[in-house]
């Protein structure tokens, strides 16, 4: 439970964290996501965790998956609260895949697009809803 | 005239020659809706096979509901075709080759040089985001990237299911031209070349299994 807690945070941190590189710092997403999945993922190749073979062997992998739902675009997700939702979907898909699309290149990736793919769904559905746009005008 | 509307002109001429029967707006109106079966379709897949695998515990079937009920409301938003002058064909050959290139780079230094996944397409990711320095000389580099950051997805498929160079090649064109198909379309959306490549593997792995 604790180590799924875990993953869960690096997940929201590590999509907030290239947010920032992509948009803030100007890196572009591309190389915002290369630099810090690489970073992360040399530490744990050479500093592998001596507790835990579980974390050293998915906490690259979540945080690479989570880098690219922070590559979505300010149009889709204006703001982190929404970019912290969609990694936290794409860490309740990541921990559900285990043995599923194993050893299938771009497992990651789909699951951060639906991610993303759900909670641009919901922004766009409330925003038809009347209450929602009532409190927005208040 | 400009020469950037004179070059699509040109392409889409050349491409008329070629698909004489599709013209453009209808060719660009298949994609469109290629593309709206492709991503909604690749979800629904792999969230049936992440929850619904296992069997239909409720509260795997109520995640499973959700993350459905949302990507069909995200559909919404891609439901309009725009018509735009960008030409396919011409761009067609050099987006398999550079997505084919960033795949046999990644599977070769997970192969060769035993590195990780993660490190393997980092280390290729970032290099292709310098490849932009070049946009002076090569208009066409500020795309290769996207290109060669969806071929790295494509290479990170372990050598157990890519039995083979054929396989990552194979793979690799596949998600060259579904990234041709779909550039249009979930602009903006992270892990959209990771579904890419996801659909490519898929396809190939299916291909490999029925005819190889």
């Amino acid at each position: 439970m604790m180590n799924s807690i875990l993953l869960v945070g690096i997940a929201i941190f590590g999509a907030v964290f290239t947010s920032i590189l992509s948009i803030e710092l100007k890196q572009g997403a591309i190389r915002a996501s290369a630099m810090g999945s690489l970073v992360v993922a040399l530490y744990f190749h050479f500093l592998p965790l001596v507790s835990s073979s579980y974390l050293t062997q998915n906490i690259p992998l979540i945080y690479f998956g989570s880098s690219f739902v922070g590559m979505v675009s300010p149009s889709i997700h204006p703001n982190r609260v929404q970019i912290a939702i969609s990694a936290f979907v794409y860490s309740i898909i990541y921990l559900n895949t285990e043995g599923i699309f194993l050893q299938y290149g771009g497992r990651l990736g789909a699951s951060a697009f639906i991610g993303i793919s759900f909670t641009y769904g919901f922004q766009l559905a409330l925003k038809r809803v009347k209450f929602f746009q009532y409190l927005k005008n208040k | 005239m400009p020469r950037e509307t004179n070059y699509c002109i040109k392409s889409i001429d050349s491409q008329s020659q070629f698909f004489p029967l599709l013209n453009q707006l209808k060719l660009k109106r298949l994609f469109h809706f290629v593309s709206l079966a492709l991503f909604p379709g690749l979800n629904f897949y792999f969230l049936f096979g992440v929850f619904l695998s296992r069997g239909p515990e409720p509260i795997n079937l109520l995640i499973f509901s959700l993350l459905c009920i949302g990507t069909i409301f995200s559909l919404k938003s891609q439901l309009n075709f725009e018509q735009n002058n960008q030409a396919f064909f011409s761009d067609l050959f050099k987006a398999v080759l550079f997505v084919i290139i960033g795949a046999v780079l990644t599977f070769y230094l997970m192969l060769f040089f035993h590195l990780s996944a993660a490190i393997s397409s980092g280390i290729i990711g970032l290099g292709a985001s310098f490849l932009p320095l070049l946009k002076r000389k090569w208009g066409y580099a500020t795309q290769l990237p996207s290109l060669m950051y969806c071929g790295t997805f494509v290479g990170m498929t372990s050598p157990h299911i890519a039995n083979g160079l054929t396989f990552i090649i194979c793979a690799g064109f596949i998600a060259g031209v579904l990234f041709v198909v779909s550039r249009n379309m979930f602009i903006g959306f992270g892990g959209k070349l990771g579904a890419v490549a996801l659909w490519a593997v898929i396809i190939t792995s299916f291909l490999f299994l029925f005819f190889l």
